[in-house]
């Protein structure tokens, strides 16, 4: 027991010394920092207007140069001002896959005409990613193995490919993981005419079999697409590995309302045709459940309000979030015992149920983020989840068959720094390395809570670490420590 | 081994980051009939390569410099914009100063601007009127001129200098929003305790993360920032 907390103590103190290094490190003397809040233009001291005898395009290999001048809506033969020309470039970096629209002019035909030429920066057809997150348990668990341990690593690569459809359509293809998640999905832009965004995705997965062998020392092979799901789901906190072939279908529409308000609703279906569930602290070493049939759905309805300069990094501004939740998910379940001699107890029922649960409720979360510095950005928010939940024939490691109806809440605050190590600007490319660090407190349950131990559940995280965002993807390297215990 | 090396690498980074990289040559701030700051000797950003393109594009760019005087609350704002006229082959600027007062003028080609911004003062910030040294006005000689408390004027400044050209005048990147509701709804009601797992093998979020990521970017502004000594300009 001493032993074990020296070792939480000892990790706690490394994860803590890993979060607030960057504070300590000396602001770099850059001539490149994070872009400030521009001036408007045509402050009037130059302003005129330019008559466009003609517009061309440059640089154009996705989209066609009529599109393009269609969407800035510029008419040629026609006088301008500087605003009106602003307006129009932010009309062209609105179309997916156009990065940027730089404007510039030549004399035309005759004096006080003028050509105009937009020059168009395109994202890049090819793109990927790599993700890896490395997190050190408090205690050891079983959350993506059938063997215990106290270091779990997660993440993974990807590459992929996307097409314009047409004006404002994008479709990408996605291969990513070592057990080859591929996705196919369609975003169509500027729904209605008002902005609106829809954007509709499958991902087919086969994480192969699961391979078990007898002995104590290896209980077998990891799944994939490994899921934590909420207690008002599963009270019983465990973790559901796909061993065969899966598949998830998702649907998200995104509608402005007014200035930064948006209303988002968004659907899931995921199923599986077969896993492993395993409790992540299993009172059992040698006990699990094989599911077939894992069906699962999700359904949310958003307003969301918005102010943030960038959604991967932002530096300052306000996300509010209030909406409600629906979630479901059924599976058959038959308990595997690796150590099938053992006598079994007299009364326990069998280890094979038919599970289904159903969670519904209200959602809020916020965050903000506030520019310390040029460099040094920091961010608090929190987000909380009441609702109900039923649950129905939930197989537990030890024998018993959960079923009832409960209140369930997920609640967590969290803390965030984000230093900006180097950013760079080139003709067609961009890197920019942050160095992100999050702490943040977690509680969740259901009440009553099904005798589980580990419900509810409360803990902390801790993570670190570095991200990289280029023209081409975004890598990633985090290193974090959890201690989540039942209260 | 592994994990205790990567570690070390997350570690000794800071230390890599931390090697001061070539900074711009700042200019000079000046305080004038103690209460005017006034910026001299602005550094040669006009000749910068990326900055002659813009010039050049027969739009306005537009130059502004930001004063923050240490320890005090005062913000102060100058600009410069800068339009290359194509048809008559000169550079109009107008220099508006933190008052708001705008002085133009024309420049024949790019050395005579070169010039001109070298030799141009621009009054960025007034500031409050100082405390007086003398604390008790009952011993005051009015026919003394009262001295001004030298601890009261601020010692530092933090200037930044913004360079925007015309197409980035807007302030919203409009795709921005929308970026949110295909990314946050992926993340749903993942908290501290379900995030280590859930990337198992490949996640749908992270997909989408990169596809958001390489298709949206931050606006270029190129931007220089110093912390100058204010000294100040000797009575006439």
């Amino acid at each position: 027991m001493a032993n074990e907390r020296r070792s939480r103590q000892r990790g706690l103190l490394a994860a803590l010394t890993l979060c607030w290094l960057p504070l300590a490190a000396p602001a770099t003397a850059s001539t490149d920092p994070p872009d400030p809040p521009p001036p408007p233009v045509g402050v009037g001291a130059l302003e005129r207007h330019f008559l466009l005898e003609r517009v061309l395009v440059e640089n154009a290999s996705q989209f066609s140069p009529e599109i393009i001048i269609a969407a800035s809506l510029l008419e040629e033969g026609r006088s301008y001002s500087e605003r009106e020309l602003a307006d129009a470039a932010s009309r062209i970096v609105r179309l997916p896959l156009v990065l940027d629209a730089e404007f510039s002019l030549r004399k035309g035909s005759d004096r006080d005409r003028f050509e105009l030429v937009i020059r168009i920066e395109e994202a890049r057809r090819w793109f990927f990613g790599v993700d890896s997150e490395i997190t050190r348990w408090a205690t050891e668990v079983s959350v993506s193995s059938l063997s215990t341990t106290d270091w779990v690593d997660g993440g993974s690569a990807l590459l992929g490919r996307r097409f314009s459809i047409g004006r404002q359509g994008v479709l990408f293809l996605v291969l990513s993981g070592e057990d080859g998640l591929l996705t196919v999905g369609h975003s169509q832009h500027d729904l209605f005419g008002r902005g609106g965004l829809l954007t509709v995705s499958l991902s087919l997965s086969d994480c192969g079999g699961a391979r078990r062998r007898a002995d104590d020392e290896s209980l077998g092979d990891e799944g994939c697409q490994t899921e934590l799901f909420d207690l008002g789901l599963d009270p019983t906190f465990s973790a559901w590995s796909g061993t065969g072939a899966g598949a998830r279908a998702r649907f998200s529409l995104g509608l402005p309302i007014a200035g930064n308000h948006s209303l988002r609703v968004q659907a899931t279906a995921r199923s599986s045709e077969s896993g492993l569930r395993r409790q992540a602290y299993s009172p059992s070493p040698t006990r699990f459940f094989d599911f077939a049939e894992l069906r699962s759905q999700e359904l949310g309805l958003a307003w969301v309000y918005d102010s943030t300069d960038d959604p991967l990094f932002p530096t300052r501004g306000l996300n509010l979030e209030a909406g409600v939740e629906l979630f479901r998910l059924a599976a058959d379940l038959e308990a595997v015992d690796l150590a099938p001699d053992a006598p079994a107890e007299p009364g326990t029922p069998p280890l094979a149920a038919e599970m289904s649960s159903t969670v519904y409720g209200a959602t809020l979360l916020a965050r903000r983020h506030w520019p310390v510095t040029e460099r040094h950005t920091v961010s608090a928010g929190g987000r909380l989840f009441v609702g109900r939940s039923d649950i129905e024939e939930v197989p537990t490691e030890d024998g018993a068959l959960l079923s009832g109806a409960a209140d369930t809440w997920s609640a967590s605050a969290t803390a965030g720094h984000s230093m900006l190590l180097h950013l760079s600007r080139g003709e067609r490319s961009w890197r920019e390395l942050r160095w992100t660090s999050d702490a943040e407190l977690f509680h969740r349950g259901t009440s009553p809570g099904y005798g589980q131990s580990e419900n509810p559940l409360a803990g902390f995280r801790l993570s670190s670490g570095l991200v990289l965002r280029t023209t081409w993807g975004v890598f990633s390297f985090r290193l974090a420590y959890l201690d989540a215990e039942g209260r | 081994m592994r994990r205790v090396a990567a570690i070390g690498v997350l570690v000794a980074l800071p230390a890599v980051a931390a090697l001061p990289a070539a900074a711009q040559e700042p200019p000079r701030l000046r305080l004038v009939d103690g209460t005017r700051l006034v910026l001299r000797d602005l550094p040669p950003t006009l000749g910068r390569e990326e900055i002659v393109r813009h010039l050049d594009s027969g739009l306005t760019t537009s130059l502004v410099f930001t004063v923050e005087p240490v320890g005090l609350d005062a913000t102060g704002t100058a600009t410069v914009q800068v339009r290359y006229e194509l048809w008559d082959e000169l550079y109009l600027v107008a220099a508006i100063d933190g008052a708001g007062r705008v002085e133009r003028s024309s420049q024949g080609s790019l050395r005579e601007l070169d010039t001109w911004w070298a030799d141009l003062e621009l009054p960025v910030l007034e500031l409050p009127v100082p405390e007086l040294a003398v604390p008790d006005a009952a011993v005051r000689d009015p026919g003394v001129p009262d001295a001004v408390d030298p601890a009261s004027r601020p010692r530092k400044a933090r200037v930044t200098l913004d360079v925007i050209p015309f197409s980035l005048s807007e302030q919203v990147d409009a795709r921005r929003w929308f970026a949110e509701t295909v990314r946050r709804a992926e993340q749903g009601r993942r908290d501290g305790a379900s995030r280590p797992v859930e990337e198992t093998g490949g996640s749908v979020e992270q997909v989408f993360d990169v596809l958001i990521a390489t298709s949206i970017r931050r606006r270029a502004v190129i931007s220089t920032s110093w912390t100058l000594e204010i000294s100040e300009e000797p009575p006439p």
